[in-house]
């Protein structure tokens, strides 16, 4: 046989027959000469050869053949929903590896990080990046959401796709959250304190308190027990580290993909919604895409999707590179809450929420309601209109809401409402508990061992970095009205090899018209490297 | 067998096909989408324009006669309909599809699947009872004994192994204050400048004796219950609920139990301050 196909075609000819049906079986169904056609732009022969791996390969059978026109440009979506897919699996793999050195416990998960972030080679860039795209997927999920609600996209047949897309945000804020806890440090253990003592303030329903009654010895026991769910212990140890660990590389992830392939499958199903201005009012054409108007996934949608992700993939390292360094606090300390602990930004609108009052109401009631109306929007927004111009009301309502939650969110600051007394909060600017602050960026070399009282200080042009900090620190309680007839003393003494300790004194004039004194003290180690971080 | 036999002849698949698109097409039609698409699905011979034309004619002929059918209609209901009272009237019962009655099958199906259902959940809450964790209440604790007390009013002594502040109150009494913040279970700390206790996460403040009087915590801060001994080891005072500060005096022994908490009282709106 081989000799005779040989023998009719010459060896060459076989053999270019071989090849191409070899070719013609990775690219599942098409020919080489075709695939170049394909690249150089060309039409597609008859019949399109192009189709066939839409229906043989698995990877492009969940993509759809070619999509409307209209739907392509990228201002109509902005490739979000992509971007927010693209970003999990960079989680997932950056994830994985971050695995190979991390043991959840809490005799070694802050050990390890340090050990990650100053003996594993690129193990600092890999914690940036998966810290980075984190934060960027809670970003672009958001994005995504408010994108179909201005765009009206969520309405009729498209409800449901609405309500999985809620479910897969949500995932996306505990993922991130619950991340939070690993490095063991002050940050994560505080932070998720205060979110599973939220989880503590869960009421019983009506009606339920005989179970808790019969078997925990207390009538109001659903708080406490998804607490101790949560934390797997009173405070939150080796078995809370354990749970949330597992939550974040196991259950969430799973929560995600499964409700990822649910919503994907809907938007191929229904199609991307057209552009309101494109169809009748209350039709829905997505799936009906003239040949005229059809942009074909192989090869012009699948390239602009590479180089979209080319692109922000390009970006994601070079930020983590040179500009992002994902925050690493001291270990965490059972014993000591650190002034102004914080939630992560994206739950700041909680945190405001939380100063308002009551933790029930203003931190389980109020977000609940948030969250079910998130839920129901489409089936309460009954308007089948997704012009613009007839949803008034509708995007009046939207563009409220956000700035509500901008408004809540700068209400989780801490510098609303919980300031410390002003002696308290001048250290804390210089020196923060957690963090690093200006004295931290100072070159080791730079902190000299001496006295400075800012009532003497001159210092002598051209400052050193030191230097002006004290001036800073001068103008600073010269000009803090809680401070009247106030000075500060910053004192450096070495402590040890390789370790200064500063120590900052204020004295003021208190309300009572009494001297007053305030005293903090910090230690430093040569070895601590704040000022390399930030210098380069 | 004879279910076999009661079965309609079998068609073949085309038929079947045709029969369903005609049935679908003739629906159309009668629903007013696609005029001029007569019944058996044969479009053949009537032009677009002659179809729009013949739409036209119908459209108008309909708005024509809409008018006159509501005129005549209102004449009938007034005049030609019996005078009868509305509840000698029969009760207007929608047209119902005949009922299905649950046959063998059908309940056997919702038998089990109630039964996997109910099996499901089983998995469920004995997943949470196999996740509910172990310990022991209080475990942190324990009874701490003290002989020291601080002065009345003054600040606080912090007692870390115990997490309580060891407090001599300025009403009079010894009071010791659970370490962690009500509100969400941030740890306080004292404030000599303040002369207070401030939570650094949401920004409580409570009083010298705990009393919550700022912020988002809504009732006073927990405290432990404590026994006073005299120096002949006799009991002489507890802390209850109702009695929230136990003597002070020199030669007592305190005896903390940290495995036993009293909540804080609701906050009181009267020791509200201004921040």
């Amino acid at each position: 046989m081989v000799g005779q196909d040989i023998r009719s075609r010459g060896l060459r000819g076989y053999l270019g027959a071989k090849a191409d049906s070899v070719f013609e079986r990775i690219t599942a169904g098409i020919p080489w000469r075709d695939f170049r056609k394909m690249l150089r732009g060309d039409p597609p022969d008859r019949p399109n050869p192009r189709l066939k791996p839409h229906s043989e390969s698995f990877w492009l059978h969940i993509k759809p053949t070619y999509y409307h026109e209209s739907v392509t440009r990228f201002t109509h979506t902005f490739r979000l929903g992509l971007l927010s897919t693209y970003l999990f699996v960079v989680e997932l793999i950056t994830g994985l590896i971050l695995m190979i050195w991390y043991a959840p416990t809490p005799e070694r998960a802050y050990a390890d990080m340090v050990r990650l972030l100053s003996n594993v080679p690129m193990g600092q860039f890999v914690r940036d990046i998966h810290r980075l795209a984190a934060e960027a997927m809670v970003i672009a999920v958001v994005l995504h959401m408010f994108r179909t609600f201005l765009t009206g996209s969520y309405k009729k047949p498209r409800q449901f796709t609405w309500v999985t897309g809620v479910v897969l945000l949500i995932a996306t804020l505990f993922l991130s959250f619950s991340g939070y806890l690993l490095p063991w440090d002050q940050l994560a253990f505080w932070a998720v304190t205060i979110g599973t003592s939220m989880a503590e303030a869960s009421p019983t329903p009506p009606g339920a308190g005989w179970i808790g009654t019969a078997l925990f010895g207390t009538s109001d026991w659903v708080g406490q027990f998804v607490n101790l769910l949560l934390r797997g212990a009173p405070d939150i140890g080796a078995g809370g580290l354990l749970r949330f660990y597992l939550l974040h590389v196991f259950f969430l992830p799973l929560v995600v993909i499964f409700f990822f392939f649910f919503h994907y499958y809907k938007v191929v199903h229904f199609g991307i919604s057209l552009p309101a201005k494109e169809e009748e009012v209350g039709q829905d054409t997505a799936n009906r895409v003239p040949a005229d108007k059809r942009r074909y996934y192989l090869m012009d949608i699948a390239i602009d999707e590479i180089a979209l992700l080319s692109v922000v993939t390009f970006v994601l390292v070079a930020v983590s590179a040179f500009f992002y360094d994902a925050k690493l606090e001291h270990i965490a300390n059972p014993l000591k809450t650190p002034l102004h602990t914080t939630a992560p930004w994206y739950f700041y609108w909680l945190q405001g929420l939380l100063k308002i009052g009551d933790k029930v109401f203003w931190g389980l009631v109020v977000p609940g309601i948030l969250i079910v109306l998130t839920f129901a929007l489409p089936y309460l927004d009954y308007n089948p209109s997704r012009r613009g111009k007839d949803r008034r009301y509708a995007l009046a309502a939207g563009f409220l809401f956000a700035s509500w939650i901008v408004v809540l969110s700068f209400m989780g600051l801490p510098l609303y409402a919980v300031q410390s007394p002003p002696a308290e909060e001048v250290v804390q600017e210089f020196m923060p508990e957690e963090g690093v602050g200006p004295i931290r960026e100072i070159p080791w070399s730079e902190l000299e061992i001496g006295v400075y009282d800012t009532r003497t200080f001159q210092g002598s042009v051209p400052y050193s970095e030191f230097e002006r900090v004290i001036l800073e620190f001068k103008e600073r309680i010269a000009h803090d009205p809680g401070l009247p007839n106030g000075s500060g003393i910053i004192t450096v003494e070495a402590a040890g090899p390789g370790l200064k300790r500063i120590k900052f004194q204020i004295d003021y004039t208190d309300r009572d018209g009494k001297p007053a004194q305030f005293i903090k003290t910090f230690y430093l180690h040569e070895s601590s490297l704040y000022w390399e971080q930030f210098t380069f | 067998m004879a279910d076999i036999e009661t079965k309609p002849p079998v068609t073949t698949g085309k038929e079947e096909q045709r029969a369903a698109a005609r049935t679908r097409v003739a629906e159309r039609a009668q629903s007013g989408d696609t005029p001029g698409v007569s019944p058996d699905g044969e479009e053949g011979g009537i032009s677009e324009a002659a179809r729009r034309f013949q739409a036209l004619k119908q459209s108008q002929a309909l708005k024509q006669s809409r008018k006159e059918r509501e005129a005549a209609l209102l004449h009938r209901a007034v005049d030609i309909a019996p005078r009868v009272s509305a509840e000698s009237l029969p009760e207007a019962r929608p047209q119902k599809a005949p009922s299905l009655p649950i046959n063998r099958r059908e309940f056997l199906t919702y038998a089990w699947g109630g039964a996997l259902t109910l099996v499901l959940a089983q998995g469920g809450l004995a997943t949470l009872w196999f996740a509910y964790p172990r310990f022991k209440a209080g475990e942190f604790g324990g009874v701490f004994t003290l002989t020291s007390i601080p002065e009345r009013g003054a600040k606080p002594v912090e007692n870390l192994q115990g997490k309580f502040w060891w407090t001599n109150a300025e009403e009079g009494g010894m009071i010791a204050l659970y370490k962690v913040c009500t509100h969400l279970g941030c740890l306080y700390e004292w404030k000599d400048q303040t002369r207070r206790f401030e939570c650094p996460c949401h920004g409580s403040k409570f009083n010298q004796s705990g009393r919550n009087i700022q912020g988002p915590a809504t009732r006073d801060l927990d405290q432990f219950v404590v026994t006073v001994l005299d120096s002949a080891g006799n009991p002489i005072d507890q802390t209850t609920p109702d009695h929230r500060y136990v003597v002070a005096g020199e030669g007592l022994t305190y005896k903390i139990d940290t495995g036993r908490k009293i909540q804080g009282r609701p906050s009181d709106p009267s020791l509200a301050v201004e921040a």
